[in-house]
């Protein structure tokens, strides 16, 4: 809500504190000032005092002027005005100055001579001269302006505006009076009423014959009152006027549809007006829309109709959209000559509604989904009542009202013992009872422990004891009010396992070297499909948002992966050459679709690596990321976690068939996938390298993490070391070779390690050699190489037998 | 004999003192005084010595070997000193030279604030839940008083999945959800961190995703003033200790009394600059009494109970904290923006 300040000050009986103290003021009342603005500022536009007009050497359709510009100093322009002579004030834009028109002004010459600014016609600075008084040409100022001073000031324009925000509660603070009512609360001031005329019904006629009212929908319409407006004089409203609506962020349209306007924001109460001559029966009829009913509405939309929209019709079809717009077939023209004026209340929900359904948002639809007070209806007619007289637009004739069922102030029982233990300060009795009052909410009666308070119909959002509190607790001061701690019994604060263990994960992968990311939960349905999981991979599974802002958004995810791939293309744009991300966040899987019930929304982990490990230094070039790398944080991370498992080879179509595995904690659970991405995939997420990508089902990780820790005794004898060398075929795979060695290494094998793989010579074509460091050791004798050797003969003896191996030399 | 002596004494001397190094220092030792060394040669004459000199000779040789022994160790010890001198002088890094750091990974900024969060409130006793992100409407606004179709669900445009069911706007339905399931019980103290979800396009301020951390205390006697004092702690440890909060009246459908949180702005102290404005403080968090409707609905009986509520939003914070002027930053993954943190 834009409040123009001298606006304000029309209702409100003392002078109004500085903008910025206005702004505090309103913003600890609860009204948020949320900027302080000046409208049509005209910066660096000045009075200045004609001095010296001569016609310039070179045309004749020229003049040179001198100008006293007060602390400006003298200036020279080049103008064609014809209307100046020497004496006569008139407004001098200055290099630097930027016109409403959008206009920058600088100094530049015209045939040689210089002019430093610009001299402005009316138009030029958006400003309206009263009617009849137009000069052509530049804008002669008052005699009584100063050179030097602000033109703005002047002219009085760029009025400051305070930008309020009114909470959906406050229907009551959406007008000048409404915020004036804070103001006046807050200062002490009093709350000036503007003037109104209740209109006399003409004896000559009979005003009722004139036009009908038939409220059809009571449920949806309140209050209905109209009357009308005869000899309308349409033209366009005075510029005082027009300024006020500018400020407040309105568009001046005529004098009869300002006034309308001017009215609402003052009061609160939105109004139409209707061309009475386009009204068939001349009748009024507020009625639900018929199915297949249409209207064009003031914007030229043709609206299609339904039957839960409320419309104000004539005797045959809708002219207005309730509350929300008027019909373009009764808007106000040139020809009109009466207008039917509405001044009514519609219930908020089904304004809400039609409004939403069908995208309008108008000034009048905000105040009617907020609530108008039902009351407030003939006040707005009595005040344009006497509008229309002060700007002889017309004549507002009786009025018919049809208010069936009247709202009246209701009674809030409050305790204010209660009361002052919600807030927690001694405020005092006679404290709460004056500020209910200074808000005029009245004290009808008093008990010993109990006040009865009436409720206006304007504070609609006052409705019981806690409200009261609020309003009570702000007229106090929240910064009067104590901070005090809680009491009660002392406990420790405790998170969930599944929290704890997030953050160990995160500084397990944060110490492997790994940075944190956080995308979107929702993602783009193509990326899935890039991804080419396989069906059963709950791909159609996604489940998809009703009204998402783009396709980039559209379903929620159901793998960390596609996002933290994103993440891996867009720092490779950026010429990162280490990614190494990790995300922790939950993924949605639906139980069925569409949706009836919540999915399951398990956390997962993804990483995904590509380019290095790290930078490089100068002592050595960073590793290269590859499929052991990732490998070996997972490891880490289920070694660190108490979790076993083995990699088992697995055939997912986002990864290189070569190149990935599954990690099963048992026969049936699956814990994480891992693998290179397969290179189409890359190539589909713009990755123009190899990229690694693991994903991890936290939840099933939380169901087998052994976290305790039992203390081992140190060994007390020492252990005897072995290295070992295998040629075996270059299919066995490494976990069968260690089983083998494992097998055949007697009581006494306490660590077996692998630390080589070697391919190419010497080793024969077909071969790999494999070599191992074996730590025996025995728990109560020092071993002997007579101890050792018959072991190694049998890992020698059924490598070769089991694994084809034989010892490399 | 005598002169033999003291002249192999002084050779010896000498040839200690020339030498420079260990292995000059060894064959010095072994030349005078090994087994078949200068000394011994000497003593081997001692037949020709008359026998009452014997002793006199003998006690000067013994002199002399212990003499030369001493010099020796002494000189070794010299001379060790000296080449491990030298090594170090020829051993000279050039510190300024970058070291072999290791490369921790970072943690997200968001990260760090939530945990900073929930640590504050930890310590305060707050026991710390998670609510489900995607939520059932009745949950995310009929529970916190805000019907269908009431106005304040105007600010906060949703992501519906079906009719009922969308991805929650706030973290304050675990409001609902955790007094629902605890009373008539009490105390609650809890906090409740997470994702949430608006239908804002993003720009510098909006996110359609972003977090929020949800407070809620619910016992007999909780009053605007412990609210008050709670948050103070809370403003205190996140921003240190020189801070100062407003609270401004407000709305939220499911406080009465609502108020805004204001922190006096860290970067002018109150002064005001660009950072606040001008105004001198910075918005952090909305809060207010449990509306008593809410209490109503989950169970309890609002003229005995009462309750403070509060909704932060670490995202804003991490923005304040960081001095971070667009939100979008967190989403994006810059690494160059992560690896500040
Ligand atoms: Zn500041």
């Amino acid at each position: 809500m834009r409040v123009p300040y001298s606006w304000l000050q029309d209702y409100v009986s003392e002078k109004l504190p500085s903008p910025t103290q206005l702004a505090d003021i309103l913003t600890l009342a609860g009204l948020e000032v949320d900027s302080i603005e000046r409208a049509n500022q005209l910066d660096w536009v000045i009075v200045a005092q004609v001095v010296e007009i001569k016609l310039h050497p070179e045309t004749e359709h020229l003049f040179v002027v001198q100008v006293n510009a007060g602390s400006f100093g003298v200036k020279q322009l080049v103008t064609g005005a014809q209307n100046l002579k020497p004496g006569l004030k008139v407004p001098l834009a200055l290099p630097g100055a930027s016109l409403p028109n959008g206009q920058t002004i600088e100094a530049s010459r015209f045939k040689g001579l210089l002019s430093e600014g610009m001299l402005c016609s009316s138009q030029e600075l958006s400003w309206e001269e009263p009617e009849g008084k137009e000069t052509t040409g530049i804008l002669i100022l008052p005699r009584t302006a100063n050179p030097g001073d602000s033109v703005a000031q002047v002219l009085q324009l760029g009025d400051i505006v305070l930008d309020i925000e009114v909470t959906p509660n406050r229907s009551d603070c959406l007008s000048m009076i409404g915020v004036a009512r804070e103001v006046a609360t807050a200062t002490g001031a009093k709350l000036v009423l503007p003037q109104t005329m209740v209109p006399v019904p003409k004896s000559n006629e009979d005003e009722g014959s004139l036009f009908d009212i038939t409220v059809a929908a009571p449920d949806l319409c309140h209050r209905y009152a109209g009357a009308l407006i005869s000899n309308v004089s349409l033209g366009s409203s005075p510029a005082w006027l027009k300024q006020r609506l500018m400020a407040a962020g309105m568009r001046p349209v005529n004098n009869i549809v300002d006034i309308t306007n001017y009215v609402m924001l003052e009061t609160g109460q939105p109004l139409h007006a209707f061309d009475y001559s386009k009204l068939a029966q001349k009748q009024i009829v507020v009625r639900h829309a018929r199915p297949d009913e249409v209207l064009i509405t003031l914007d030229g939309t043709e609206q299609k109709l339904t039957e839960d929209m409320l419309v104000i019709a004539d005797g045959e079809k809708p002219q207005a959209l309730a509350g929300i717009m008027g019909g373009l077939n009764s808007e106000i023209t040139t020809n009109t000559d009466t207008v039917l004026l509405e001044s009514a209340s519609f219930a908020n929900i089904n304004i809400r509604r039609t409004a939403r359904s069908l995208g309008m948002r108008t000034e009048a639809s905000l105040r009617f989904e907020r609530g108008v007070d039902p009351n407030g209806v003939l006040f707005a007619l009595h005040r344009t009542s006497m509008l229309l007289k002060e700007l002889e637009a017309g004549e507002l004739g009786s009025i018919l009202d049809v208010y069936p069922e009247p709202v009246t102030p209701h009674v809030i029982t409050a305790n204010p013992d209660r009361m002052r233990r919600l807030i927690g300060a001694s405020i005092e009795d006679v404290f709460i009872k004056k500020a209910l009052e200074r808000l005029q909410l009245q004290v009808v009666q008093e008990s010993r422990d109990t006040l009865q308070v009436r409720i206006p119909t304007f504070r609609q959002d006052l409705k019981q004891e806690a409200d009261l509190v609020e309003e009570v607790a702000r007229l106090y001061g929240f910064d009067r009010i104590p901070a005090l701690p809680l009491e009660g019994k002392l406990k420790i604060g405790r998170r969930p396992l599944e929290l704890s263990i997030e953050l160990q994960i995160k500084d397990i992968l944060r110490g492997c070297g790994l940075d944190e990311v956080q995308t979107y939960s929702f993602i783009n349905p193509k990326s899935m499909a890039k991804l080419k999981l396989s069906p059963n991979d709950n791909q159609e599974n996604l489940i998809p948002l009703m009204f998402p802002l783009s396709e980039e958004q559209s379903v929620l995810r159901t793998t960390l992966l596609p996002s933290l791939l994103e993440v891996a293309a867009f720092n490779l744009r950026h010429k990162a050459k280490a990614i190494n991300i990790f995300e922790i966040s939950r993924v949605y899987l639906p139980e069925r679709m569409p949706l009836t019930e919540l999915p399951s929304m398990p956390r997962h982990l993804a990483i995904v690596l590509a380019g290095t490990k790290g930078e490089d230094s100068w002592q050595s070039k960073s590793q290269e990321n590859d499929f052991y790398r990732l490998k070996g944080i997972l490891e880490t991370l289920i070694h660190k976690l108490g979790v076993s498992g083995k990699f088992v080879p697995s055939a997912l179509n986002c990864y290189h068939p070569g190149r990935q595995a599954t990690f099963k904690m048992n026969e049936n659970e699956q814990l994480a996938s891992l693998g290179e991405l397969h290179p189409d995939v890359a190539e589909s997420f713009d990755l123009a390298t190899r990229v690694y990508a693991l994903e991890l089902d936290l939840s099933a990780l939380f169901m087998q993490m052994e976290l305790t820790r039992k203390y081992q005794p140190l060994p007390r004898y020492p252990s005897v070391e072995r290295d070992l060398a295998l040629t075996v075929p270059q299919d066995i795979e490494a976990i069968v070779a260690e089983e083998v060695i494992r097998e055949a290494a007697g009581p006494y094998l306490a660590q077996l390690k692998l630390f080589d793989v070697y391919l190419g010579e010497p080793i024969p074509i077909g071969y790999k050699s494999l070599a191992y460091s074996l730590l025996f050791r025995a728990p109560d004798h020092t071993l002997t190489e007579e101890d050792i050797n018959p072991h190694i003969e049998t890992i020698l003896q059924h490598a070769a037998e089991k694994l084809g191996a034989f010892v490399r030399h | 004999m005598e002169r033999k002596l003291q002249s192999l004494l002084s050779t010896a001397l000498k040839a200690i003192s020339d030498a420079t190094t260990q292995e000059e220092l060894d064959k010095v030792r072994i030349r005078f005084l090994g087994r078949k060394g200068e000394l011994t040669q000497i003593l081997r004459q001692m037949k020709d010595v008359a026998p009452e000199k014997r002793p006199i000779i003998g006690q000067l040789a013994n002199e002399i070997r212990h003499r030369l022994e001493t010099e020796l160790t002494s000189h070794i010890e010299e001379v060790r000193r000296l080449v491990r001198l030298k090594q170090l002088e020829r051993e000279q890094l050039d510190i300024t030279l970058p070291g072999a750091t290791t490369t921790l990974g970072h943690k997200h900024p968001l990260s760090l604030v939530l945990e900073d969060i929930v640590n504050i409130f930890l310590q305060m006793g707050f026991d710390v839940f998670e609510g489900p992100e995607v939520e059932y409407d009745y949950y995310n606004f009929e529970a916190l008083n805000i019907p269908k179709h009431h106005p304040a669900r105007d600010m906060q445009d949703s992501f519906y999945l079906t009719e009922e069911i969308l991805l929650r706007t706030h973290t304050s339905p675990f409001q609902a959800r955790i007094m629902e399931q605890v009373a008539p019980e009490l105390p609650i103290r809890v906090i409740c961190p997470g994702r949430c979800y608006r239908r804002d396009l993003a720009d510098a301020t909006h996110s359609p995703m972003f977090y929020q951390t949800e407070v809620l205390v619910v016992d007999e006697n909780v009053s605007f003033a412990n609210l008050k004092h709670t948050l103070l702690v809370f403003v205190r440890e996140m921003f240190g200790k020189e801070r100062s909060i407003r609270l401004r009246p407000s709305f939220f459908p499911f406080t009465e009394p609502s108020a805004e949180v204001d922190i006096s702005c860290f970067a002018c102290e109150g002064e005001g600059c660009s950072l606040c404005k001008g105004t001198g403080w910075l918005e952090v968090l909305g809060c207010g009494m449990v509306h008593p409707k809410v209490l109503e609905i989950a169970g309890y009986d609002p003229s005995k109970i009462s309750g403070f509520a509060a909704g932060m939003g670490p995202d804003r914070i991490a923005m304040l904290k960081y001095g971070i002027d667009d939100i979008r930053l967190f989403y994006e993954n810059d690494l160059r923006f992560l690896h500040q943190f």
